[in-house]
């Protein structure tokens, strides 16, 4: 499995040159396929080590924090809720 | 079980009776499935599991869509033999009338449902709603949103359908190509739903996690759909799926990442995950599956949480913000080099917060760094500015 992994990390190095040139001609043995829309996902780093970072709608405070109370996640022992409205987000 | 089961039925169910029937029914067919199922709950406990229980909701529901079409329209030429044709109980009628014909009626109204004449934001809505038994405060909250939006994004979609213009056959190869990022995100969310769930009891529902990668699998053995964007998004749902054991303790909290007992790991899974993700290192395209199997790869392969190679997923977040500008890859990374100096190789205090203009940036580092050096205990109190977490 390590070896399919490794295989799959050095077919993403050609990519990397790309991703650091952005704003130039993109170079042509490789297409970054950009995404669009705003989603969940299940991102490890967010839901996993921080421990539940979430993005809510909602037209005003207490109706955030109705509906984060409603997630199970938030009920564990010592979970610490904070809930800031974003700056200008357009979502 | 029960619970399980129902949800896989309501969208398989949906699919048949709309391919019978036609989409401009599509409202009808959901509450027909909706009253079998509802039957199906009463009957059964009363009775019993039936021998062959999806032929039961299928002759139900289609019972009960007769009736109801028939009191909406007034005309009974509805019961006419040739529409009749579908009402064997035994089997679902399967068309191998061409070759891009698939097998799968619930996948092929998938991609049904991702027509381009409906507006993209109503494509998702839909197919969550009818054929993934979503309901409108999950999707709302998975697509940050309102229910309020939710409903007038799915009365779009039903509108189209209304109007005829939405066809239940088969698309040809190259409409169905054009569908195919639409589809992915469908069940993306489906997986992601089932990984970590807006459900009252339930935090995690493997159940949605295994049909998002029945759909996937099956998308990935048809021509339209295997190709490595798709097997980039099956790996990294298997290689998600291998650690859904791990995450709840006896009681059913949740465990961080740093908590979980990595021996419970599904093997067979990380195997999958593996053999999926050689298969997606393939060709000239970089999607954001690509990046996030690759981060997913990093954990399930790294042998402790202390070993995990923080700098190259700092970099796979980095790379994730390029082509996806939104806040969670920002979180990874600030995430990623908040890690204590020893696991990564940074200063801490000079963390340089990435530039750019997405809407999270600041609160979303802001928030990631306070978590991790217990400053958040000092948080202001309103009427200062919210802090989000």
């Amino acid at each position: 499995m390590q070896q399919m992994f490794a295989a799959y990390k050095a077919w993403m190095e050609k990519f990397k040159d790309d991703i650091l040139d952005m704003g130039d001609k993109l170079k042509s043995d490789g297409r970054l396929v950009t995404a669009s829309g705003v989603a969940d996902g299940p991102f490890v780093e967010a839901k996993e080590v921080v421990g539940g970072y979430m993005i809510v709608a909602a037209e005003s405070y207490d109706r955030a924090v109705e509906v984060v109370r409603a997630c199970p996640a938030v009920h564990a022992p010592g979970a610490l809720l904070e809930i800031r409205e974003l700056a200008g987000a357009k979502m | 079980m029960v619970e399980h089961y129902f949800r896989h039925e309501y969208g398989r169910l949906v699919s048949v009776l709309v391919r019978h029937r036609g989409l401009q029914h599509l409202e009808a067919v959901e509450d027909a499935v909706q009253g079998a199922l509802m039957t199906a709950l009463t009957a059964w406990v009363a009775n019993g599991v039936p021998d062959n229980p999806s032929a039961w909701l299928y002759r139900v529901a289609h019972n009960h869509l007769v009736g109801v079409l028939r009191k909406e329209r007034g005309h009974e030429h509805i019961l006419d033999s040739a529409a009749d044709q579908g009402a064997d109980n035994s089997a679902e009628p399967v068309s191998s009338a061409f070759a891009g014909e698939m097998r799968d009626e619930l996948l092929r109204m998938l991609f049904v449902c991702c027509d381009q004449t409906i507006p993209a934001e109503s494509r998702l809505v839909l197919a969550l709603k009818t054929l993934c038994g979503f309901s409108a405060g999950e999707i709302a909250f998975r697509l940050f949103t309102t229910e309020a939006n939710v409903y007038k994004r799915l009365a779009r979609a039903r509108e189209r359908l209304r109007q005829g213009e939405v066809d239940t056959q088969t698309p040809p190869l190259e409409s169905l190509r054009s569908r195919l990022p639409s589809v992915h995100s469908v069940i993306y969310l489906l997986f992601n739903e089932g990984y970590l769930s807006t459900h009252e009891e339930h935090a995690i529902r493997a159940e949605l996690c295994e049909e998002a990668i029945r759909l996937g699998t099956l998308l990935a053995t048809h021509p339209v759909g295997a190709a490595p964007p798709t097997f980039a998004l099956l790996a990294l749902m298997h290689l998600h799926a291998a650690r859904l054991a791990s995450r709840q303790d006896a009681t059913g909290g949740l465990l961080l990442l740093e908590e979980q007992d990595r021996s419970l790991w599904d093997r067979e899974h990380l195997h999958q995950g593996a053999t999926w993700l050689e298969r997606a290192g393939h060709g000239d395209v970089l999607t954001r599956f690509h990046v996030e199997a690759g981060i997913a790869a990093e954990h399930c392969f790294a042998p402790s949480f202390a070993d995990t190679r923080w700098n190259e997923i700092a970099e796979l977040y980095a790379m994730l913000e390029r082509i996806w500008s939104q806040s969670y890859p920002t979180v990874g990374l600030v995430t990623c080099r908040g890690q204590p100096a020893k696991l990564f190789d940074a200063n801490h205090d000079e963390a340089t917060f990435p530039d750019g203009d997405g809407p999270c940036l600041t609160p979303a580092c802001e928030a990631t760094v306070r978590a991790f050096d217990g400053s958040y205990r000092r948080a202001p109190r309103a009427p200062a500015p919210h802090r989000q977490r």
